[in-house]
């Protein structure tokens, strides 16, 4: 269910993102601005205002807090056959030369329940996120977050960075190669074929703008 | 001598009058003789569409302005351009290029047309201007306007459909890819089961062959398919954003692939005739609107599809339980019938026959009949089937579900699912689980 969710949001992301954006995208003509996704709207007015206030709300949830919510949804994987550990944030022993009890209590059975708890919370989240996490290595668990700043900056951003001028194109050609070069240095993707076909989708997108600009 | 002319005319030797400068001209007036004379404008550099002016507006093709040159007595708009129609070809239509407006001797050539949003779809450019160089269809300014009949595409006007054959057609077919795609998530929801690792497998209850060749695959498989997937997912979005880039005149061939794969956007305006259908123009405010709750929706769709998906599950699960338990508990009625020596008669009515037994026989059957519903239960709801692992609350929906309203039971169900998050799946949920079936068992 969380699977196909996520395959919902990573399909509309985009064009949500764009929507949004194309608010603010104003072309102008005779000295008077207009929306360029519809000239008939005048780029003021209560009614403009409106949409961009509604838009604001709707970049900050999609491009923002959407985001970081996946990051702080997808947490490491825990070490392998990990003990179980009675306290989840363990505080430094004030005093580490105490000699050490010779007859320990034993954990109280609720302390154990609750670490216990824990565990399967944290299970049951990595399992509802695992379409973002599990094609990435654990330490780039955080990757689809980069990967979707990189779908917002390229189809969204990139249409409000000087329209229909050069520097729009030299933008986008940019982007794309930063997003490329940090693609080759970390190599995040978990399984070496998928990550010769992003590689190749990233080099041919950047082919693309490259031909563009020029 | 005797006849003065107008700025913007020239003396007619023969007829001994004055006559309009022809578009491409400009009038000119020598100081000394007084004489109106019209002037060509510089081919490739110049160009006046208008009569009697008194100047040509500065047209620079290495300025990379969307008008053709050549013909300095038209301004011949390329295709995806607009021009107002009736502004002077010295005004420049953007003020913020630098050049001033009305005065043809600034370096910089005034802006002649802009780009129009929709592209070579609404505008076809040319020498008029204007609603007369809009595709048909298309009106206003940018020829970004429908005519009456025709609705906004996402990325032209269309006409509504008029034969309603086609019409029916249409939404029939909407309908069968929309169930194909409802049909589908369901599947994927009823039989998608979600290991510790997070890999999904699919078909597990249906279609046996398939599901047996998809379980011989590698366990990587799954992560695989969805990694390439979102790969090309994004590189089609991607791709589907260089058409917006009006710089670039890309290849007729390109165009085309990009507009074919933009489809993978999922811009329902350009598919649904939401303008036809209403009757009147919506615009760019109710797209907005209708894309901002798109996610919203779906996921609503999705959560209410997979509570009736679960909720049917788990009451068949329930009731082959209960059957189950029905017949072991009768199993072990006759089994007891027949360890107590045949003091009693034997019956098909279970409840007629136990009615018949001694008071501490019954104590006996009744004991371990409730030790064994209680233990199966348990033991069902500690299975890692979907509605306990996936779901992680749905053991207790259907109760609640039926006597709720529909509306709120998807929101409660997200509530529920979201306070589970954070509480985990323990015992504490499993007691409360396990009372209930006993209660309405």
């Amino acid at each position: 269910m969380w699977t196909l969710n996520i395959w919902v949001w990573l399909l509309l992301y985009p064009s949500v993102t764009r929507k949004a954006l194309q608010t603010f995208d104003c072309i102008e003509l005779l000295g008077e601005t207009y929306l360029r996704a519809d000239p008939a709207i005048y780029c003021s007015g209560d009614d403009w205002w409106f949409m961009a206030v509604l838009s604001s709300v709707g970049v900050f949830v999609t491009c923002i807090l959407a985001p970081i919510a996946l990051v702080r949804q997808t947490p490491l994987d825990p070490k392998p056959n990990p003990k179980p550990n009675p306290d989840p944030n363990p505080k430094p022993d004030p005093k580490p030369n105490r000699k050490p009890d010779s007859n320990p209590k034993p954990v109280p059975h609720q302390v154990r329940q609750t670490s216990r708890k824990h565990a399967s919370s944290g299970r049951l989240q990595r399992s509802r996120v695992a379409l973002l996490t599990n094609t990435y290595k654990d330490k780039y668990h955080y990757w689809e977050a980069v990967d979707l700043t990189r779908k917002l900056l390229l189809t969204s951003v990139v249409l409000l960075v000087g329209p229909d001028s050069l520097v729009q194109l030299w933008f986008i050609t940019t982007t794309g190669l930063a997003f490329l070069v940090l693609f080759l240095a970390l190599s995040p993707y978990r399984d070496e074929a998928a990550g010769r076909i992003q590689l190749a989708a990233l080099v041919q997108l950047e082919f693309t703008y490259v031909t563009a600009a020029l | 001598m005797g006849v003065q002319c107008q700025p913007g005319e020239r003396h007619d030797d023969v007829s001994q009058s004055c006559r309009q400068c022809e578009p491409g001209t400009y009038g000119m007036q020598d100081e000394d003789t007084r004489l109106s004379s019209c002037v060509a404008c510089q081919i490739g550099v110049e160009v006046q569409p208008l009569p009697a002016q008194l100047q040509c507006a500065r047209c620079d093709a290495k300025e990379r302005i969307p008008v053709d040159c050549g013909l300095p007595s038209r301004i011949q708009v390329y295709k995806g351009y607009y021009r107002p129609d009736g502004v002077p070809p010295t005004v420049s239509l953007v003020s913020s290029d630098g050049s001033a407006s009305g005065d043809a001797r600034v370096s910089t050539a005034p802006t002649m047309a802009v780009a129009c949003p929709w592209g070579i779809k609404a505008c076809a450019g040319g020498a008029l201007h204007g609603n007369a160089s809009c595709v048909v269809g298309h009106h206003g300014n940018f020829c970004a306007e429908c005519w009456a009949g025709w609705f906004r595409g996402a990325s032209s006007c269309r006409e509504c459909p008029q034969d309603s054959s086609r019409a029916v057609g249409a939404t029939a077919f909407l309908i069968v890819v929309g169930g194909f795609g409802l049909l589908a998530a369901a599947a994927y929801l009823r039989t998608a089961t979600t290991s510790s690792t997070g890999s999904h497998v699919l078909l597990g209850g249906c279609c046996p062959p398939l599901a047996r060749l998809l379980a011989r695959l590698p366990p990587s498989t799954p992560r695989q398919v969805s990694a390439i997937f979102k790969i090309i997912v994004g590189l089609v979005q991607c791709l589907s954003t260089l058409r917006s880039f009006s710089r670039v005149l890309w290849p007729e061939v390109f165009t085309d692939f990009i507009s074919a794969i933009d489809q993978f956007t999922v811009e329902a305006f350009s598919i649904v005739p939401a303008e036809c259908i209403v009757g009147q123009r919506l615009g760019f405010y109710y797209e907005l609107v209708a894309t901002l709750l798109l996610p919203a929706l779906s996921f609503g769709a999705v959560m209410l599809m997979a509570l009736l998906l679960y909720g049917c599950e788990l009451r068949q699960a329930r009731r082959a339980t209960r059957r189950q338990l029905e017949e072991q508990t009768k199993a072990q009625e006759r089994a007891a019938q027949s360890s107590s020596c045949g003091l009693l008669s034997t019956g098909s009515d279970s409840g007629a026959s136990s009615s018949r037994l001694p008071t501490e026989l019954q104590a006996k059957v009744d004991t371990r009949r409730r030790h064994h519903r209680e233990n199966s239960l348990l033991a069902m709801l500690n299975r890692p089937q979907v509605w306990t692992l996936n779901m992680s609350t749905p053991t207790h929906i259907p109760p609640l579900w039926l006597c709720s309203p529909p509306l709120y039971s998807p929101l409660w169900s997200i509530l529920t699912t979201l306070v589970y998050t954070y509480q985990g799946v323990d015992a504490q949920h499993l007691g409360v689980a396990a009372t209930l079936p006993l209660g309405h068992a």
